[in-house]
Protein backbone atom coordinates (compact mmCIF):
# COMPACT_ATOMS: atom_id res chain seq x y z
CA UNK A 1 0.00 0.00 0.00
CA UNK A 2 2.78 2.41 0.76
CA UNK A 3 5.48 0.70 -1.28
CA UNK A 4 5.42 3.39 -3.94
CA UNK A 5 6.74 6.10 -1.70
CA UNK A 6 10.00 4.38 -0.76
CA UNK A 7 12.09 5.54 -3.76
CA UNK A 8 11.09 9.11 -3.03
CA UNK A 9 12.86 9.33 0.31
CA UNK A 10 15.79 11.69 0.13
CA UNK A 11 18.62 12.77 2.39
CA UNK A 12 20.73 15.91 2.43
CA UNK A 13 23.60 14.02 0.80
CA UNK A 14 21.56 13.87 -2.41
CA UNK A 15 22.22 17.58 -2.85
CA UNK A 16 25.89 17.55 -1.98
CA UNK A 17 28.20 18.13 -4.89
CA UNK A 18 29.58 14.60 -4.71
CA UNK A 19 26.25 12.85 -4.70
CA UNK A 20 23.93 14.80 -6.90
CA UNK A 21 22.85 11.80 -8.98
CA UNK A 22 19.99 11.06 -6.65
CA UNK A 23 18.61 14.59 -6.84
CA UNK A 24 19.01 14.66 -10.61
CA UNK A 25 17.17 11.38 -10.93
CA UNK A 26 14.41 12.68 -8.73
CA UNK A 27 14.14 15.83 -10.83
CA UNK A 28 13.92 13.85 -14.06
CA UNK A 29 11.39 11.49 -12.59
CA UNK A 30 9.05 14.07 -11.10
CA UNK A 31 9.42 17.08 -13.35
CA UNK A 32 6.93 15.97 -15.99
CA UNK A 33 4.25 14.72 -13.60
CA UNK A 34 4.49 18.02 -11.73
CA UNK A 35 4.26 20.03 -14.96
CA UNK A 36 1.27 18.00 -16.09
CA UNK A 37 -0.49 18.49 -12.81
CA UNK A 38 0.11 22.23 -12.79
CA UNK A 39 -0.99 22.76 -16.37
CA UNK A 40 -4.12 20.71 -15.69
CA UNK A 41 -4.78 22.97 -12.72
CA UNK A 42 -4.86 25.89 -15.12
CA UNK A 43 -1.35 27.32 -15.09
CA UNK A 44 0.25 28.28 -18.36
CA UNK A 45 3.21 26.12 -19.38
CA UNK A 46 5.53 29.01 -18.50
CA UNK A 47 4.05 29.43 -15.07
CA UNK A 48 4.18 25.68 -14.54
CA UNK A 49 7.87 25.61 -15.44
CA UNK A 50 8.54 28.41 -12.97
CA UNK A 51 6.60 26.72 -10.22
CA UNK A 52 8.41 23.42 -10.75
CA UNK A 53 11.77 25.17 -10.65
CA UNK A 54 10.78 26.95 -7.47
CA UNK A 55 9.52 23.73 -5.92
CA UNK A 56 12.83 21.98 -6.55
CA UNK A 57 14.73 24.98 -5.21
CA UNK A 58 12.58 24.89 -2.09
CA UNK A 59 13.30 21.19 -1.79
CA UNK A 60 16.99 21.87 -2.06
CA UNK A 61 16.84 24.48 0.69
CA UNK A 62 14.63 22.29 2.79
CA UNK A 63 16.82 19.22 2.63
CA UNK A 64 20.19 20.95 2.87
CA UNK A 65 19.09 22.81 5.96
CA UNK A 66 18.86 19.47 7.69
CA UNK A 67 15.24 18.52 7.21
CA UNK A 68 15.05 15.02 5.90
CA UNK A 69 11.95 14.09 3.99
CA UNK A 70 10.33 10.70 3.95
CA UNK A 71 8.12 11.28 0.99
CA UNK A 72 9.58 13.79 -1.40
CA UNK A 73 6.96 13.17 -4.01
CA UNK A 74 4.04 14.40 -1.96
CA UNK A 75 6.21 17.17 -0.50
CA UNK A 76 7.00 18.48 -3.99
CA UNK A 77 3.44 18.17 -5.17
CA UNK A 78 2.26 20.03 -2.08
CA UNK A 79 4.72 22.90 -2.55
CA UNK A 80 3.85 23.11 -6.25
CA UNK A 81 0.14 22.92 -5.53
CA UNK A 82 0.32 25.75 -3.01
CA UNK A 83 2.38 27.91 -5.32
CA UNK A 84 -0.08 27.25 -8.11
CA UNK A 85 -2.88 28.32 -5.80
CA UNK A 86 -1.10 31.56 -5.12
CA UNK A 87 -0.43 32.27 -8.75
CA UNK A 88 -3.54 31.16 -10.43
CA UNK A 89 -5.43 33.85 -12.16
CA UNK A 90 -7.25 31.50 -14.42
CA UNK A 91 -7.45 28.38 -12.35
CA UNK A 92 -10.80 27.29 -13.63
CA UNK A 93 -10.56 27.94 -17.26
CA UNK A 94 -8.08 25.46 -18.55
CA UNK A 95 -8.74 21.93 -17.60
CA UNK A 96 -12.26 21.76 -18.93
CA UNK A 97 -11.13 22.60 -22.43
CA UNK A 98 -7.52 21.78 -23.03
CA UNK A 99 -7.75 18.93 -25.43
CA UNK A 100 -9.34 19.99 -28.64
CA UNK A 101 -6.43 19.40 -30.93
CA UNK A 102 -4.73 16.68 -29.01
CA UNK A 103 -7.46 14.06 -28.88
CA UNK A 104 -5.96 12.48 -31.93
CA UNK A 105 -2.66 12.01 -30.20
CA UNK A 106 -4.09 9.72 -27.60
CA UNK A 107 -6.23 7.59 -29.80
CA UNK A 108 -5.56 4.09 -30.91
CA UNK A 109 -5.53 4.25 -34.68
CA UNK A 110 -5.67 0.57 -35.46
CA UNK A 111 -9.12 0.56 -37.01
CA UNK A 112 -11.57 3.31 -37.95
CA UNK A 113 -14.20 1.76 -35.68
CA UNK A 114 -11.90 1.76 -32.70
CA UNK A 115 -10.85 5.27 -33.45
CA UNK A 116 -14.44 6.40 -33.59
CA UNK A 117 -15.24 4.67 -30.33
CA UNK A 118 -12.22 6.14 -28.61
CA UNK A 119 -13.04 9.63 -29.86
CA UNK A 120 -16.57 9.28 -28.58
CA UNK A 121 -15.26 8.04 -25.25
CA UNK A 122 -13.00 11.04 -24.80
CA UNK A 123 -15.70 13.40 -25.93
CA UNK A 124 -17.99 12.06 -23.23
CA UNK A 125 -15.25 12.19 -20.65
CA UNK A 126 -14.48 15.76 -21.53
CA UNK A 127 -18.09 16.73 -21.26
CA UNK A 128 -18.29 15.03 -17.86
CA UNK A 129 -15.23 16.63 -16.27
CA UNK A 130 -16.88 19.99 -15.50
CA UNK A 131 -19.35 18.13 -13.28
CA UNK A 132 -16.51 17.34 -10.87
CA UNK A 133 -15.83 19.65 -7.98
CA UNK A 134 -12.42 21.26 -7.79
CA UNK A 135 -11.34 18.93 -4.99
CA UNK A 136 -12.53 15.88 -6.91
CA UNK A 137 -10.65 16.97 -9.98
CA UNK A 138 -7.47 17.58 -8.03
CA UNK A 139 -7.76 14.19 -6.36
CA UNK A 140 -8.20 12.46 -9.71
CA UNK A 141 -5.30 14.33 -11.29
CA UNK A 142 -2.95 13.41 -8.47
CA UNK A 143 -4.25 9.83 -8.53
CA UNK A 144 -3.57 9.73 -12.27
CA UNK A 145 0.03 10.67 -11.48
CA UNK A 146 0.26 7.62 -9.27
CA UNK A 147 -0.04 9.24 -5.86
CA UNK A 148 -1.54 7.19 -3.04
CA UNK A 149 -4.56 8.48 -1.17
CA UNK A 150 -2.37 9.35 1.81
CA UNK A 151 -0.04 11.38 -0.41
CA UNK A 152 -2.94 13.14 -2.09
CA UNK A 153 -4.20 14.07 1.38
CA UNK A 154 -0.77 15.51 2.20
CA UNK A 155 -0.69 17.53 -1.01
CA UNK A 156 -4.16 18.98 -0.63
CA UNK A 157 -4.11 19.24 3.16
CA UNK A 158 -7.12 16.99 3.66
CA UNK A 159 -7.72 13.68 5.43
CA UNK A 160 -7.02 10.39 3.66
CA UNK A 161 -10.64 9.37 4.17
CA UNK A 162 -11.77 12.58 2.46
CA UNK A 163 -9.54 11.73 -0.49
CA UNK A 164 -11.08 8.25 -0.67
CA UNK A 165 -14.56 9.77 -0.69
CA UNK A 166 -13.67 12.34 -3.34
CA UNK A 167 -12.06 9.77 -5.63
CA UNK A 168 -15.00 7.43 -5.18
CA UNK A 169 -17.55 10.13 -5.95
CA UNK A 170 -15.59 11.47 -8.91
CA UNK A 171 -15.08 8.11 -10.60
CA UNK A 172 -18.73 7.21 -10.15
CA UNK A 173 -19.81 10.53 -11.66
CA UNK A 174 -17.55 10.05 -14.66
CA UNK A 175 -18.57 6.44 -15.14
CA UNK A 176 -22.22 7.36 -15.05
CA UNK A 177 -21.87 10.23 -17.50
CA UNK A 178 -19.65 8.25 -19.83
CA UNK A 179 -22.03 5.29 -19.90
CA UNK A 180 -19.37 2.73 -19.24
CA UNK B 1 -26.98 -2.67 -5.24
CA UNK B 2 -24.35 -5.01 -3.87
CA UNK B 3 -23.09 -3.97 -0.45
CA UNK B 4 -19.49 -4.43 -1.60
CA UNK B 5 -19.94 -1.88 -4.35
CA UNK B 6 -19.07 1.08 -2.14
CA UNK B 7 -15.53 -0.22 -1.69
CA UNK B 8 -14.84 -1.12 -5.28
CA UNK B 9 -12.82 1.96 -6.23
CA UNK B 10 -10.65 1.86 -3.13
CA UNK B 11 -10.17 -1.83 -3.81
CA UNK B 12 -9.07 -1.14 -7.40
CA UNK B 13 -6.66 1.47 -6.07
CA UNK B 14 -5.31 -1.04 -3.51
CA UNK B 15 -6.19 1.38 -0.76
CA UNK B 16 -8.21 -0.97 1.43
CA UNK B 17 -6.98 -2.45 4.67
CA UNK B 18 -5.67 -5.98 4.25
CA UNK B 19 -8.74 -7.56 5.85
CA UNK B 20 -11.16 -5.56 3.69
CA UNK B 21 -9.14 -6.29 0.58
CA UNK B 22 -9.19 -10.02 1.34
CA UNK B 23 -12.97 -9.95 1.64
CA UNK B 24 -13.24 -8.14 -1.70
CA UNK B 25 -10.82 -10.57 -3.35
CA UNK B 26 -13.14 -13.35 -2.33
CA UNK B 27 -16.34 -11.60 -3.28
CA UNK B 28 -15.60 -10.14 -6.69
CA UNK B 29 -15.18 -13.36 -8.69
CA UNK B 30 -18.56 -14.49 -7.43
CA UNK B 31 -20.46 -11.24 -8.10
CA UNK B 32 -21.21 -10.27 -11.64
CA UNK B 33 -22.51 -6.82 -10.73
CA UNK B 34 -19.29 -5.94 -8.91
CA UNK B 35 -17.16 -7.31 -11.73
CA UNK B 36 -18.96 -5.19 -14.29
CA UNK B 37 -18.77 -2.11 -12.14
CA UNK B 38 -15.11 -2.68 -11.42
CA UNK B 39 -14.46 -2.89 -15.15
CA UNK B 40 -16.32 0.34 -15.76
CA UNK B 41 -14.40 2.15 -13.00
CA UNK B 42 -11.13 0.77 -14.29
CA UNK B 43 -11.91 2.01 -17.79
CA UNK B 44 -12.91 5.47 -16.65
CA UNK B 45 -9.83 5.75 -14.47
CA UNK B 46 -7.65 4.78 -17.38
CA UNK B 47 -9.36 7.19 -19.76
CA UNK B 48 -9.00 10.02 -17.28
CA UNK B 49 -5.31 9.31 -16.84
CA UNK B 50 -4.78 9.27 -20.61
CA UNK B 51 -6.80 12.46 -20.92
CA UNK B 52 -4.84 14.25 -18.23
CA UNK B 53 -1.54 13.18 -19.74
CA UNK B 54 -2.37 14.13 -23.29
CA UNK B 55 -1.97 17.90 -23.27
CA UNK B 56 0.55 19.18 -20.85
CA UNK B 57 3.70 17.52 -22.23
CA UNK B 58 2.94 19.06 -25.60
CA UNK B 59 2.16 22.38 -24.07
CA UNK B 60 5.24 22.25 -21.88
CA UNK B 61 7.66 21.09 -24.53
CA UNK B 62 8.95 24.43 -25.81
CA UNK B 63 6.92 27.04 -24.05
CA UNK B 64 9.20 30.04 -24.30
CA UNK B 65 10.25 29.70 -27.89
CA UNK B 66 6.68 29.32 -29.03
CA UNK B 67 5.80 32.89 -28.25
CA UNK B 68 9.21 34.48 -28.45
CA UNK B 69 9.58 33.78 -32.14
CA UNK B 70 6.39 35.54 -33.28
CA UNK B 71 7.12 38.24 -30.74
CA UNK B 72 10.56 38.85 -32.16
CA UNK B 73 9.25 38.90 -35.70
CA UNK B 74 6.46 41.27 -34.78
CA UNK B 75 8.88 43.55 -32.97
CA UNK B 76 11.24 43.66 -35.93
CA UNK B 77 8.41 44.41 -38.34
CA UNK B 78 6.93 47.02 -36.06
CA UNK B 79 10.27 48.64 -35.45
CA UNK B 80 10.87 48.72 -39.18
CA UNK B 81 7.51 50.29 -39.89
CA UNK B 82 7.76 52.85 -37.13
CA UNK B 83 11.36 53.82 -37.45
CA UNK B 84 12.56 53.27 -40.96
CA UNK B 85 11.63 56.47 -42.81
CA UNK B 86 12.25 58.98 -40.06
CA UNK B 87 15.16 57.10 -38.61
CA UNK B 88 16.85 56.95 -41.95
CA UNK B 89 16.34 60.61 -42.77
CA UNK B 90 17.39 61.78 -39.35
CA UNK B 91 20.44 59.62 -39.35
CA UNK B 92 21.56 60.72 -42.75
CA UNK B 93 21.23 64.32 -41.75
CA UNK B 94 23.13 63.64 -38.59
CA UNK B 95 25.86 61.87 -40.49
CA UNK B 96 26.30 64.78 -42.82
CA UNK B 97 26.44 67.19 -39.95
CA UNK B 98 29.00 65.07 -38.20
CA UNK B 99 31.00 64.75 -41.35
CA UNK B 100 31.06 68.53 -41.67
CA UNK B 101 32.02 68.90 -38.05
CA UNK B 102 35.08 66.79 -38.60
CA UNK B 103 35.83 68.20 -41.99
CA UNK B 104 39.38 69.19 -41.04
CA UNK B 105 40.28 65.53 -40.90
CA UNK B 106 41.78 64.83 -44.31
CA UNK B 107 40.42 61.33 -44.67
CA UNK B 108 36.90 62.55 -44.36
CA UNK B 109 37.38 65.59 -46.47
CA UNK B 110 38.51 63.35 -49.29
CA UNK B 111 35.50 61.21 -48.92
CA UNK B 112 33.09 64.09 -48.78
CA UNK B 113 33.82 65.25 -52.24
CA UNK B 114 32.67 62.09 -54.02
CA UNK B 115 29.48 61.84 -52.02
CA UNK B 116 27.49 63.78 -54.55
CA UNK B 117 29.23 62.30 -57.57
CA UNK B 118 29.40 58.57 -56.76
CA UNK B 119 26.68 58.03 -54.34
CA UNK B 120 26.50 54.61 -52.98
CA UNK B 121 29.90 53.08 -52.20
CA UNK B 122 31.57 56.17 -50.86
CA UNK B 123 28.64 57.36 -48.89
CA UNK B 124 28.60 53.95 -47.27
CA UNK B 125 32.19 54.39 -46.17
CA UNK B 126 31.62 57.88 -44.84
CA UNK B 127 28.67 56.73 -42.87
CA UNK B 128 30.60 53.87 -41.44
CA UNK B 129 33.26 56.28 -40.25
CA UNK B 130 30.72 58.72 -38.94
CA UNK B 131 29.24 55.96 -36.90
CA UNK B 132 32.62 54.97 -35.63
CA UNK B 133 33.30 58.41 -34.19
CA UNK B 134 30.32 58.21 -31.96
CA UNK B 135 29.79 54.54 -31.35
CA UNK B 136 27.24 54.93 -28.59
CA UNK B 137 23.99 55.54 -30.39
CA UNK B 138 21.00 56.54 -28.36
CA UNK B 139 18.96 53.45 -27.57
CA UNK B 140 15.39 53.50 -28.73
CA UNK B 141 13.10 51.52 -26.50
CA UNK B 142 9.73 50.35 -27.73
CA UNK B 143 7.32 48.71 -25.35
CA UNK B 144 4.73 46.59 -27.11
CA UNK B 145 1.86 45.13 -25.12
CA UNK B 146 1.42 41.55 -26.34
CA UNK B 147 -2.32 41.87 -26.59
CA UNK B 148 -1.92 44.69 -29.07
CA UNK B 149 -0.35 42.31 -31.53
CA UNK B 150 -1.90 38.92 -30.91
CA UNK B 151 -5.33 37.49 -30.29
CA UNK B 152 -6.32 37.39 -26.60
CA UNK B 153 -5.07 34.32 -24.81
CA UNK B 154 -1.96 33.82 -26.95
CA UNK B 155 0.26 35.02 -24.15
CA UNK B 156 -0.14 35.11 -20.40
CA UNK B 157 -1.79 38.26 -19.14
CA UNK B 158 0.37 41.29 -18.65
CA UNK B 159 3.09 40.14 -20.98
CA UNK B 160 4.65 42.84 -23.11
CA UNK B 161 7.82 43.01 -25.11
CA UNK B 162 10.58 45.50 -24.90
CA UNK B 163 12.67 45.93 -27.99
CA UNK B 164 16.00 47.65 -27.61
CA UNK B 165 16.84 48.89 -31.04
CA UNK B 166 20.13 50.31 -32.17
CA UNK B 167 20.06 52.21 -35.42
CA UNK B 168 23.14 52.04 -37.50
CA UNK B 169 24.30 55.24 -39.11
CA UNK B 170 22.78 54.27 -42.44
CA UNK B 171 19.37 54.05 -40.82
CA UNK B 172 19.20 50.27 -40.73
CA UNK B 173 18.27 48.53 -37.54
CA UNK B 174 21.22 46.84 -35.92
CA UNK B 175 21.38 45.10 -32.59
CA UNK B 176 17.72 44.53 -31.93
CA UNK B 177 17.08 42.89 -28.59
CA UNK B 178 13.59 41.73 -27.81
CA UNK B 179 12.75 40.67 -24.31
CA UNK B 180 9.50 39.91 -22.55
Amino acid sequence: MSGDSVPFALSASAFSSTDSGEATKLFEELRKPLLRYLVCLGLSPDEAQDVVQDAFLSLHRHVTSGNSQENIRSWLFRVAHNQARNRQTSYQRRFAAPLDGSCDDMLDHRTPERELLAKEKFRQLRAAIPSLTEAERECLLLRAEGLRYREIGEVLGIATSTVADSVDRAIRKLAEKCNV
Amino acid sequence: MCKFSSKLIAWLDKELLDTEAAAMDQHIPACRECREQANAFRQVSHSFAVYARAVPPRAASSPRRRWLVPAAIAAVVLAGVLLWPRGRAATQLEVQQRAQAVAPMPAIAQHRVPIAAHRSPVRWRVQKQAAAWQPVEPTIQIVIPADALFPPGTFPEGVGFVADLRLAADGSAGGLVVRP
